[in-house]
């Protein structure tokens, strides 16, 4: 029976750790267990690496480069015109999916070329719209396709390279400012809203902070990091920009910059905003235990002990203070 | 270096921009948008990709691609052939379109079949070796990176310790805790009973635990002392 609880309880801190390493949220209850899981089996700490990397085997690795999204469109588009289509027999690829160390070598000139070629012929007989940004398409509305599709022969996103398309919003884009220059309250201009829907800078927000966290999903953490700064830039005041900062603190920590995590947790808190403060909360003690900063963490768990004695974070931290005394 | 310093520039400065509200704000979460609409938009775009929209067809591929990616170099370890499986994934999505009946998302429709897909690669892959044949590395074993040893407390790269299991452990262990498939989903994935998957996954786990801790240990004796006691023996 032992062994059977043991097995379950270690199985749910396998799975909190690799959604650690990916960066994605753990609830507060299951980082708990965890804990509690680590307090009474240290040696579990052995493994947390191996699980780590097993939950980032999807990410890409910048040591072996492999084909970008634009020439694997391409070629895909290739295989699927050679004869691999929806209504044809068996593959009879053109371009062959096989290429080993020479594909690899040319994958940044001519894969890139075939690529623009491709899609650029593809644009000259009806425009390719896609409707976000860099990282990948977002479902457009039935209105946003139909409005792309009116404007196929269009002078406006066909100007633009198709495989990397610019976001095209319903909502006007503000200016971003620079990031030398960090903007004070209200520097951005009010959105003016095309559509009349009540809350102009919602939907976009959303679909900013929706993109990110489906390039944590797809392991593109980098992508999903820039994503939600592009968010806190664009969006500074929106509900979306505090779940930027608890995610980015997140991020940050995992990446071993508690630097940068202390700092968005520190500038949620500074918010005022409650939702998120648990969160932020601890993930200030955790940043600060990462920075070394002892006496300062001890203080942050006491903090956090004031605002959120019934935690699940609680017992573990007053266990932490008791043995400080 | 210059990028990821620039990134933490701008994160600064982002930073800073979140103001204070001075009142409370109600964050509706951001999954706002009904399944159902999401499925029916789907649903559109297929039909029209089915049709031969070309811009539709292109659509879908590029929206499936990180995931159909994700789950190719999980599976797959080399590069190179990651990257023929996606593209194998891609064009199977593609080549079952007229099944897709909206009645999940499309992301997680086309998940499925990735992952099948890219099952059958390594499968066909292995066929296509000369039984006996030595000098071609299995799919899954890792190059020569060193980016997956992620602290020195793990001595090998984690794709190592992976290849030591049998292949059906491997494929579960993957497919759970790298790609998030549910016990039930892994099932319907390999053609095999939930409790064989548990098993595969029980058994799987053990093997990695030892093996890990088995070298970390060796690890710490050699260095003359015990990890846990931080060596002051």
């Amino acid at each position: 029976m032992t062994g059977a609880r043991e097995r379950r309880q270690h199985t749910r801190w396998v799975e909190g750790t690799v959604k650690r390493a990916r960066g994605e949220t753990v609830e507060a209850s299951h980082e708990a267990a965890m804990e509690a899981y680590e307090w009474e089996h240290p040696d579990v700490r052995d493994e947390e690496s191996m699980w780590e990397g097993i939950g980032r085997l999807g990410e890409s690795d910048p040591e072996n480069p492999s084909m970008d999204d634009d020439a694997m469109l391409a070629a895909v588009m290739g295989r699927l015109d050679a004869g691999e289509g929806l209504h044809e027999g068996p593959a009879q690829s053109g371009v062959r999916p096989r290429r080993r160390a020479g594909l690899l070598a040319l994958v940044g000139t001519v894969g890139l070329a075939a690529a623009a070629a491709i899609v650029l012929s593809w644009v000259g007989a009806g425009g390719l719209t896609l409707i976000e940004g860099r990282d990948g398409p977002r479902v457009g509305s039935k209105a946003e396709m139909s409005a792309q599709t009116e404007r196929t022969s269009g002078q406006l996103e066909e100007a633009e390279p198709p495989v990397v398309p610019q976001r095209r919003v319903v909502v006007p884009e503000q200016t971003a400012p620079p990031p030398e220059a960090p903007p004070v309250v209200d520097v951005e201009p009010e959105a003016k809203p095309v559509s009349p829907r009540p809350t102009p800078r919602g939907p976009d927000a959303e679909a900013m902070l929706g993109e990110a966290q489906g390039q944590l999903a797809s392991g593109e953490t980098g992508a999903a990091i820039e994503t939600y700064l592009r968010l806190l830039r664009k969006h500074p005041r929106s509900p979306q920009a505090s779940t930027a900062l608890i995610s980015l603190g997140r991020l940050r920590l995992r990446q071993g910059r508690a630097d940068l995590a202390l700092e968005h947790y520190d500038r949620y808190l500074a918010s005022g905003r409650t939702r998120l403060a648990e969160d932020a909360r601890y993930g200030r003690i955790r940043a600060l235990d990462a920075l070394g900063r002892d006496r300062e963490a001890d203080a942050a768990a006491q903090a956090f002990m004031a605002h959120h004695p019934t935690s699940v974070h609680a017992p573990r931290l007053r266990r932490r203070l008791a043995t400080e005394r | 270096m210059n990028a990821a310093s620039s990134t933490s520039t701008a994160e600064r400065a982002t930073a800073r921009v979140l103001v204070m509200p001075g009142r409370p704000q109600s964050e509706p979460h951001p999954d706002a948008v009904p399944a159902s609409v999401v499925a029916a938009e789907d649903l559109d775009l297929v039909r029209r990709a089915v049709e031969g929209d070309r811009r539709a067809m292109a659509w879908l591929v590029k929206r499936v691609m990180p995931r159909v990616r994700r789950i190719a170099r999980a599976l797959v370890r080399v590069a190179a052939d990651a990257d023929d499986a996606a593209q194998n994934a891609l064009v199977r999505i593609v080549r079952s379109l007229p099944s897709y009946r909206g009645r999940s998302r499309f992301e997680n429709w086309a998940k499925r079949i990735a992952v099948r897909a890219t099952l059958r690669y390594l499968e066909s892959e292995r066929r296509r070796r000369v039984p006996g044949e030595v000098g071609q590395p299995d799919e899954f074993a890792a190059e020569s990176s060193g980016r997956m040893k992620l602290r020195e407390a793990l001595p090998r790269d984690v794709r190592e310790y992976l290849t030591e299991l049998p292949e059906a452990q491997r494929t579960a262990i993957v497919l759970r805790y790298a790609l998030d498939h549910s016990i039930e989903e892994i099932a319907a994935l390999t053609d095999v009973s939930p409790n064989t998957v548990k098993g595969r996954l029980r058994l799987g786990t053990k093997a990695l635990r030892k093996s890990v801790r088995r070298e970390i240990g060796i690890g710490a004796r050699g260095q003359g002392g015990s990890r846990r006691d931080g060596g002051t023996s």
